[in-house]
């Protein structure tokens, strides 16, 4: 209601032609306005995006993702596995400086890993780098890193945001790392307004291609049609989470472009496989029939995202793209509820965030109106975030709308959280010993094509047995001035700024 | 004596003070317009102390703000008649000339002295105000003048009360602020409308006895307005009595108290227990002896507003309202019967 | 006097106690864990008991009130969980601007108030009074971040004559204190109005007429003193009203108040931060209200404080 307040007074403004003669950001200089201000530049405590999204011009992984998700060189130049696949060794890259002038190498390699896996850090990200049992340093430019058990995906790993290398100035006590970060990547921490903003300048001393501008300013805009209006009015350059509902009207303007990318979000609609009925395969696949994803998407969407049955996002490289979302059928879907003993449908109650994801509110409501049809009576329940994450693990709530991600592009990291039996994230109490083995086996297979066969495995499991209904894959809405290039979103939600030219 | 319909020719050869002429003031109620003063004569010589006197809502109040100009605003306005003030009319001035007068030449004190003085201005502000208007005193030379004033209407301390506020004086020391304030510009008429009524016994003859000396000294007209009868005796030269809306009577102080001529006066002064000019016998009395009600203002009758109640109500009372003719030299009353019969 | 306001501030040590406790208890009583919120949905059970231990959230409930009092003694709030700064400075960052957005908002609020209740006063029952009342009326009953985008949309798109978003310049709270005030501006201009109808009507108004005073220092000097006094009791409750509002109208306008972190702070279960703001608003709004009295007891000579 007040989100489609704010969305009216913006319409009308624009719909009245008030498109203003732009106030010009300086040539040199990238505004961004996004809705939070970071907390920590610390990679080490980092957790949330907006935090991420500063971090990463400030700090480079050995590895990196490029702008097809495959993973090329950044502070190590290669790479290689040791036969019995627990040491990988890391050949630095040579001329490379932190901000404070200090050289980057391998003892600086060392210190950063061993920061975050120290207790004492208490970082709390710690459990990202815990596969990791040592670091050694084979000379100045050569680092290598030690699993006990073998762990094939350690690559993509040590491309996590959390496991960027932090200059050897985090050690220094009492030196405020969170709020001076000193990195090697291709922009400097200048200055950090709290709440309001927080400067970037260009790294004269790069290593890689100099960028083109010279400043960015993350700027905080909680309010989304503020946002929007600066974008407008020529005062921000680019703009993160457009509403839905502004998108027309902005593709409609030559002064800004919008820039829409996929994301390795999943959005699904969870079951608590624990708690009667869902403990039933038949119910759950009557949820999944009764469930029409292709009219959520289009109803409730506004067709932005697409949709699909699996649940990793058909992106993301090893994920199953064969796999479509379970067909619309409330005959099928009523004949499965009548033989697993609800002729007449039941009662439970679904629980949903209202304002973390796309339109999360109003998609509860329409799957409660679905689920009607065959019988099944949905109570909405929406408590506050914090609330909802406790209430979520918990695991005692019966169906649930939820998400998940995946920063490093790579299978393992989701499908350990979400459909190991111990996974954090399996909230859907999924507990299922042939997954459970496959995950581990599929660690230690550096084949690349066996691993994903392992893993299609998985996926396929999880489908079959809809310990979650998979709704769809979340789209990152961008926009910004026609005359900015080079803005680039990654499906792992970053989105960097390094190769932006304004013209 | 005959009767002399016009006797402002022939008796009051010298132009007074001020000469209220048929005024008539009419205010919009719920109900419609009212004439609450309908036609009422006043004259006021110089230095004099003149009376008025009658019964709540007989328009005595009125007739007052309307010297002054200070008729609840909008709903009250003149609707006729003159008030000659010194060769200008005030009904006719405008509200820029009559401020000019107002504070200056004629001012006024008011009934209630706890609410008639500003609460959050110190008293020394509140006299000093009328001289810079007026005079166009500075501040610092207005308030030298107004502690003056202070200590002439008997303040004692007055250097440092002027700095006080209200609320820490008495009753009877906020009406000597009062008058302090009024005779600030030295004015030639001074309404004080109803000064003592607030005020117990012993501070009312103070407070008179003040507006005496002052009148003594600075030769102030006073249009003293009043309902109680000892007051008028003991301090007016002359007085006139009102009745819905006009003037019934006016006389010599003496005249009136010794032959008054109209029934109404005739019955007020029955009212008042012991008469004569005893100083306890200032106590304001309810005129409610007399039998019958104060006229109804939004349905006037014809005649005379007072026949409802007249013991001596003749045909012609109800027909026609009686003009104020004089009895006597000096002695006027607007009655069908007695007005007519004296000689 | 002096005596009277230090017994007034130290009456401020139980408030700001009663609250301290008050908070604390509510912080702990309503579901979300802190650790699990900071660490996040993927954290393993190891990183959010670390979490939990790094807050000294596994201590039992009145050694960590304890532990808080002790500090909070000597004006240590602790640290933030989400940021790791201490808490001081976090608040220090952000309690200026609110200060400025709230003064910035009062003051207009009243100097707008008071004008336009005085112009509706004295022009009572005309057009000029009419326009007056349904202005104050829309002032009202326009929801803040309503206001705040049409202003952003009327003066800094359209006229270009302020900034949209954040806090850099002098410029920059206009627009946030004109949307944070109005609402209280129109408060105060009906407060006014009727005040100063009422007060126009007393008899010490009539005796500064009979002075013969232009009517403009009739209002100004002898009325709009006294038609002040409820106008102050309700400035000193829109300013209660305005620590409130403060959270949507810095929301909007990307203002680094204090507001948007308490809320920030909530959503995150982030309780030193949340103790600490609650804190320093509470005695925010006892000092507001000290200061009410204050002014009170300037404008009517009658009112001492007691």
């Amino acid at each position: 209601m007040l989100g489609t307040c704010r969305c009216v007074a913006v319409l009308a403004a624009l719909a009245l032609g008030i498109t203003p003669v732009a106030a010009q950001t300086p040539k040199g200089t990238l505004v961004f306005a996004s809705g939070g201000d970071a907390d920590t530049l610390d990679p080490h405590f980092i957790l949330e995006r907006p935090d991420v999204r500063v971090s990463m011009h400030i700090h480079e992984n050995l590895v990196n993702f490029d702008q097809n998700g495959e993973l090329k060189p950044e502070l190590a130049e290669s790479w290689s596995v040791s036969d019995d696949r627990l040491t990988w060794t890391f050949n630095l890259r040579k001329g490379v400086t932190f901000h404070d002038g200090t050289p980057f190498n391998a003892e600086a390699v060392k210190q950063s890993f061993e920061r975050i896996l120290d207790p004492a850090t208490a970082s709390p990200r710690r459990s990202i780098a815990s596969v990791i049992s040592a670091v050694k340093v084979i000379d100045e430019y050569t680092v290598a890193l030690i699993t006990d058990k073998p762990f094939a995906p350690l690559p993509s790993q040590v491309s996590m945001f959390n496991l960027a290398i932090v200059g050897p100035a985090a050690k220094t006590p009492g030196a405020d790392y969170a709020r001076k970060p000193v990195g090697t990547g291709p922009f400097k921490f200048a200055a950090w307004q709290v709440g309001e903003k927080i400067t970037l300048v260009r790294n004269e001393a790069y290593w890689g291609p100099k960028p083109a501008i010279e400043r960015i300013e993350f700027r905080v805009v909680p309010e989304d049609s503020a946002r929007v209006l600066q974008l407008m009015s020529g005062e921000a350059d680019v703009i993160a989470n457009v509403p839905p509902a502004m998108l027309p009207q902005l593709k409609s303007s030559s002064a800004v472009k919008v820039i829409q990318e996929t994301s390795f979000r999943t959005v699904l609609l969870g079951v608590n496989n624990k708690i009667k009925p869902f403990d039933d395969l038949r119910v759950r696949q009557a949820l999944a029939h009764a469930i029409d994803t292709s009219s959520l998407v289009k109803g409730v969407l506004r067709g932005i995202p697409k949709h699909g049955g699996g649940i990793e996002a058909p992106d993301i490289p090893g994920a199953r793209k064969d796999l479509p979302p379970y067909a619309h059928d409330t005959a099928k879907a009523r004949r499965l509820l009548a033989e697993a003993g609800y002729p007449n449908g039941f009662s439970t109650t679904l629980m949903t965030p209202t304002g973390r994801f796309m339109n999360d509110r109003q998609l509860a409501e329409a799957i409660q109106a679905q689920a009607r049809e065959v019988g099944i009576d949905i109570k909405i329940e929406a408590p506050e975030w914090a609330t909802y994450n406790t209430l979520l693990n918990k695991r005692e709530v019966p169906l649930f709308l939820s998400t998940k991600g995946n920063p490093t592009g790579d299978l393992d990291l989701t499908m350990h959280l979400v459909a190991h039996s111990a996974g954090q994230m399996n909230f859907y109490n999924w507990k299922n010993p042939k997954a459970d083995q496959l995950i581990e086996t599929q660690r230690g297979t550096t084949d690349r094509e066996q691993r994903y066969a392992l893993l299609s495995e998985i996926q396929q499991s999880f489908y079959d047995e809809v310990p979650a209904i998979v709704l769809f894959y979340d789209a990152q809405l961008y926009a910004a001035r026609s005359n900015v290039t080079g803005v680039r979103v990654q499906p792992n939600e970053t989105v960097t700024f390094t190769h932006v030219r304004k013209n | 004596m005959a009767v002399h319909a016009d006797p402002s020719a022939s008796e009051l050869p010298v132009s007074p003070l001020l000469d209220v002429s048929r005024l008539v003031v009419e205010i919009d109620t719920l109900q419609g317009p009212v004439r609450p003063v309908d036609g009422v004569d006043l004259r006021i010589e110089a230095g004099e102390i003149f009376g008025v006197v009658g019964e709540s809502g007989c328009g005595k109040s009125l007739t007052a703000l309307s010297i002054l100009g200070l008729l609840p605003r909008p709903q009250g306005r003149i609707r006729s008649g003159s008030i000659r003030f010194e060769d200008q009319d005030l009904a006719r001035l405008d509200e820029r000339d009559l401020r000019r007068i107002r504070g200056n030449r004629i001012a006024m004190i008011f009934q209630e002295p706890m609410t008639s003085l500003n609460p959050v201005l110190g008293i020394g502000d509140q006299v000093a105000e009328a001289l810079v208007i007026h005079r166009g005193l500075s501040r610092r030379d207005a308030l030298a003048q107004a502690i003056h004033l202070l200590e002439r209407v008997g303040i004692a301390d007055a250097r440092h009360r002027a700095h006080d506020f209200p609320h820490r004086l008495s009753g009877g020391m906020r009406q000597r602020v009062m008058i302090a304030m009024a005779m600030a510009c030295r004015p030639k008429l001074l309404i004080a409308d109803e000064p003592t009524t607030a005020l117990d016994v012993t501070i009312q003859a103070q407070v008179l006895d003040l507006m005496d000396d002052l009148k003594a000294e600075d030769g102030v007209a006073v249009l003293l307005i009043t309902h109680n009868f000892g007051i008028v005796a003991e301090r007016a030269a002359r007085v006139a009595v009102m009745y819905g809306g006009v003037v019934v009577e006016e006389a010599s102080t003496e005249q009136l108290f010794e032959q008054p001529r109209h029934p109404y006066t005739h019955g007020l002064l029955a009212a008042v227990p012991q008469l004569g000019r005893r100083r306890d016998g200032m106590r304001p009395h309810p005129l409610s002896e007399i039998p019958g009600m104060v006229p109804n203002l939004a349905r006037p009758a014809p005649g005379c507003a007072f026949a409802d109640r007249c013991a001596l109500r003749v045909e012609a009372c109800l027909r026609e309202r009686p003009p104020l003719a004089a009895v006597a030299p000096g002695h006027r009353v607007r009655c069908h019967v007695t007005g007519v019969s004296a000689q | 006097m002096g005596t009277l306001l230090v017994r007034r501030l130290a009456a401020l040590v139980p408030v700001i106690l009663g609250v301290s406790v008050a908070v604390f208890l509510m912080l702990h009583a309503v579901p979300g864990d802190p650790a699990q919120i900071i660490a996040g949905q993927e954290a393993s059970v190891e990183d959010v008991a670390q979490v939990r231990h790094s807050f000294g959230l596994d201590q039992p409930l009145a050694v960590q009130y304890a532990r808080f009092l002790s500090r909070a003694v000597v004006g240590d709030f602790g640290t933030s969980f989400r940021t790791k700064r201490p808490v001081i400075d976090e608040i220090g960052d952000r309690y200026g601007y609110t200060l400025l957005l709230g003064a910035a908002a009062i003051a207009f609020a009243v100097a707008v108030g008071i004008l336009v209740g005085v112009v509706a006063a004295v022009f009572k029952h005309s057009w000029v009074d009419n326009v007056c009342l349904l202005v104050s009326l829309v002032g009202v009953s326009v929801p803040n971040f309503f206001l705040g985008l049409l202003l952003m949309l009327g003066f800094s798109v359209w006229l270009q004559l302020f900034p949209l978003t954040g806090a850099d310049t002098a410029w920059h709270v206009v627009l946030p204190a004109v949307t944070l005030g109005l609402p209280s501006a129109a408060v105060i201009a009906r407060i006014m109005r009727s005040s100063l109808i009422e007060i126009l009507g007393n008899d010490y108004i009539r005796t500064a007429r009979a002075k013969g005073l232009p009517e403009w220092l009739v209002v100004g000097r002898h009325a709009l003193r006294n038609a002040l006094m409820p106008v102050v009791t309700v400035v000193g409750l829109q300013m209660g009203y305005l620590l409130g509002g403060a959270v949507i109208v810095e929301t909007v306008f990307a203002w680094p108040g204090l507001g948007r972190l308490t809320v920030q702070a909530i959503a995150a279960r982030d309780f030193p931060v949340v103790q600490a703001a609650v804190l320093v608003l509470a005695a925010t709004f006892v000092l507001v209200n000290l200061l009410t009295d204050l002014v009170y007891s300037i404008l009517d000579p009658r009112v001492t404080l007691s």
